[in-house]
């Protein structure tokens, strides 16, 4: 399969640029607007809005293009569905270590 | 198959079976919208006076309880859905700033106009409820 031209790595799999095969939880999935390095901000696809980075301060939603949510993968190696609706503190939650919550899927 | 069956029996003219009406009124219901605790919010964003030409705004429940909107503002307007009730906004407006020679294309970063008390450190709130909410933010560039 040939490599798109756009240079927006976001949703890369084999690259550790930021965004790449990384996500952050600062937005719920599939929204927010991602802050990403000026270069790279393209914005053409719709599905994943972007604006230039201020001083480095990156940040990258889940993104997907299901309609209704995102399969995330955890830490121990399963993959979960998760809502795009899902609350912000639960979102949140679930991407920090020692929480101990459980999730209703 | 049974879809051509069923394709078969509605050429010959029988009529519309009750089952078919069921799912016809769901698809209906589900696409009314209003469902999803969510309202449209539009308005217009000022810098120092002047429209904000090029920016993004974000919509934070403070509850933490629903999801985040955000959406961009163009010539000092935006429109977007919002979940409802009060919601920390942020504003955000970042000029791409040329590499300089020598420097790596992804190393490139951009200078941000707007004040920290309206994004990093935002001290603005919306109160989104049921309908058309209209909002009209008036930021400072001190």
């Amino acid at each position: 399969m040939q490599r798109p031209a756009s240079p927006d790595h976001r949703g890369d799999i084999v690259n550790d640029n930021g965004g790449g095969n990384i996500f952050m939880t600062l937005f719920t999935p599939n929204s927010g607007i991602d802050a990403v390095r000026s270069q790279f901000c393209l914005n053409d696809n719709p599905r994943m809005p972007c604006s230039p980075a201020a001083n480095d301060r990156l940040n990258f939603a889940a993104r997907s293009r299901h309609p209704n949510g995102v399969q995330a993968s955890m830490c121990d190696g399963s993959v979960s569905f998760v809502a795009n609706n899902i609350a912000l503190n639960v979102w949140q939650a679930m991407s920090t270590m020692n929480g101990g919550e459980t999730v209703s899927q | 198959m049974a879809g051509d069956e069923h394709d078969e029996r509605r050429r010959n003219g029988e009529p519309v079976r009750a089952k078919d009406c069921i799912w016809l009124i769901l698809l209906v219901l589900c696409g009314c919208g209003s469902g999803d605790g969510a309202a449209d919010v539009s308005g217009e964003v000022t810098l120092d006076g002047q429209p904000l030409t090029d920016g993004v705004i974000h919509f934070m429940p403070v509850d933490g309880k629903s999801r985040t909107a955000s959406t961009f503002v163009r010539d000092g307007h935006f429109q977007t859905r919002v979940p409802l009730g009060k919601q920390r906004v942020e504003i955000s407006c970042v000029k791409a700033q040329p590499l300089r020679p020598g420097q790596a294309a992804d190393s490139a970063t951009g200078a941000e106009i707007v004040p920290a008390k309206y994004n990093t450190k935002s001290e603005l709130h919306a109160d989104v409820n049921n309908g058309a909410n209209k909002l009209r933010f008036e930021l400072s560039g001190k």
